[in-house]
């Protein structure tokens, strides 16, 4: 089976297998999202020319994924908004920059990466600290099976709690990881880091990710059965 | 965590990454974001901006500090201090009496002060048009 999907100016196809089982997340992202290469170069060709309504086509195409983005570094709706509004203005600004050497998504990515930092930076907030060492002991089974009893929006909002509770490098870097088709040539380009400190990172970010998991499954059923 | 766990890290993580959903933002929010773009175009239209460009001035500021330099200097001036009492009397007159050293005719005269005439009607004429050109806004 295979999913085509385009995602920026390349159009890709992505084979999916038993061995080789490939995260289709960003394909679901990018069939509802989908914009040809041919038509985002017009468009970006439109935008420079001076129609500055054309801009609209890229901010619906792609205010989705800079949303989640910025929601889930910020962990907070309000800001999300606000620091995803930011950023365009600084695409739109700076569209004159963008040579072509990256793909579009992952210029984008960086910029709304780099803009949710800085607003960090400015409220000079705490970073929520995870502690990592006990999770040797998680289990994935049982967390598994207790996943598969919820229903599907429980889940997703569990999900979601999770990551926004993340501290915000690990849920940006968690999610980029995933809207880049898990390509760590393209997260090199997006965050500027060489492609094994963010293995590194990564890794702690899923182990974060697993622990914050846990004590929230953990609440869920202590509320619902306890 | 040895290899095994962490692969079994990664799956778990994967499915969890998969299960996620985008969210999106407040439904005005292109609106909101074309709003801010638009604006700045239309202030950009009633910006102030001087009628001589810095460059201009510039050139005739040098220009007259020129000719102020060229009408100062006389071979005369080259060896002699420049604060005695005599220098400086010569140096204003030299600067004020050059009219003279152009000896005028006539009809030359007429035409400077025709074009000065002209000049100082543009000013209520022009200061009637623009009033009631910014006043009807």
């Amino acid at each position: 089976m295979f999913i085509v999907y385009d995602d920026g100016f390349l159009t890709e196809v992505t084979f999916f297998n038993k061995k080789n089982k490939i995260c289709n997340l960003n394909a679901r992202f990018c069939v509802q999202y989908a914009m040809t290469a041919n038509k985002e170069k017009h468009l970006l060709q439109k935008i420079r020319n001076g129609n500055t309504q054309a801009f609209s086509e890229l901010v619906d195409a792609y205010k989705n994924l800079v949303y989640t983005l910025a929601s889930r570094m910020l962990g907070n709706r309000e800001e999300a908004e606000e620091v995803s509004q930011d950023t365009f203005i600084k695409i739109f600004k700076s569209l004159s920059h963008f040579k072509g050497d990256s793909k579009f998504s992952t210029w984008i990515y960086r910029i709304t990466y780099n803009t949710c930092l800085d607003r960090i930076k400015q409220n000079k907030r705490q970073n929520t600290f995870v502690d990592i060492d006990h999770v040797k002991d998680v289990s994935f089974v049982t967390m598994n099976n207790a996943l598969d009893k919820m229903i599907l929006e429980e889940r997703r909002e569990l999900i979601k709690k999770s990551l926004n509770s993340l501290p915000a490098k690990d849920a940006g870097l968690l999610t980029l990881f995933y809207f880049e088709e898990q390509s760590l040539a393209e997260m090199e380009k997006t965050l500027n880091i060489p492609d094994r400190t963010i293995k590194v990172q990564l890794f702690r970010a899923r182990k974060k990710l697993a622990t914050v998991l846990e004590k929230n499954l953990e609440k869920e059923i202590l509320q619902n059965y306890g | 965590m040895d290899n095994n766990e962490e692969r079994e890290l990664k799956k778990f993580v994967d499915k969890i990454m998969n299960e996620s959903v985008l969210e999106s933002p407040s439904s005005n929010f292109t609106d909101h974001i074309m709003s801010q773009i638009t604006e700045p175009t239309l202030n950009d239209a009633t910006q102030y901006k001087p009628l001589i460009p810095k460059s201009v001035l510039i050139v005739l500021f040098s220009g007259l500090v020129g000719m102020i330099w060229y009408l100062a200097t006389d071979n005369s001036l080259v060896n002699e201090s420049w604060f005695g009492n005599g220098q400086i009397e010569l140096f204003f007159e030299r600067i004020l009496d050059w009219p003279q050293m152009l000896s005028p005719s006539k009809t030359t005269v007429y035409a400077v002060l025709f074009f000065g005439l002209l000049f100082l009607i543009q000013i209520p004429w022009l200061k009637r048009y623009f009033d009631n050109t910014w006043m009807l806004r």
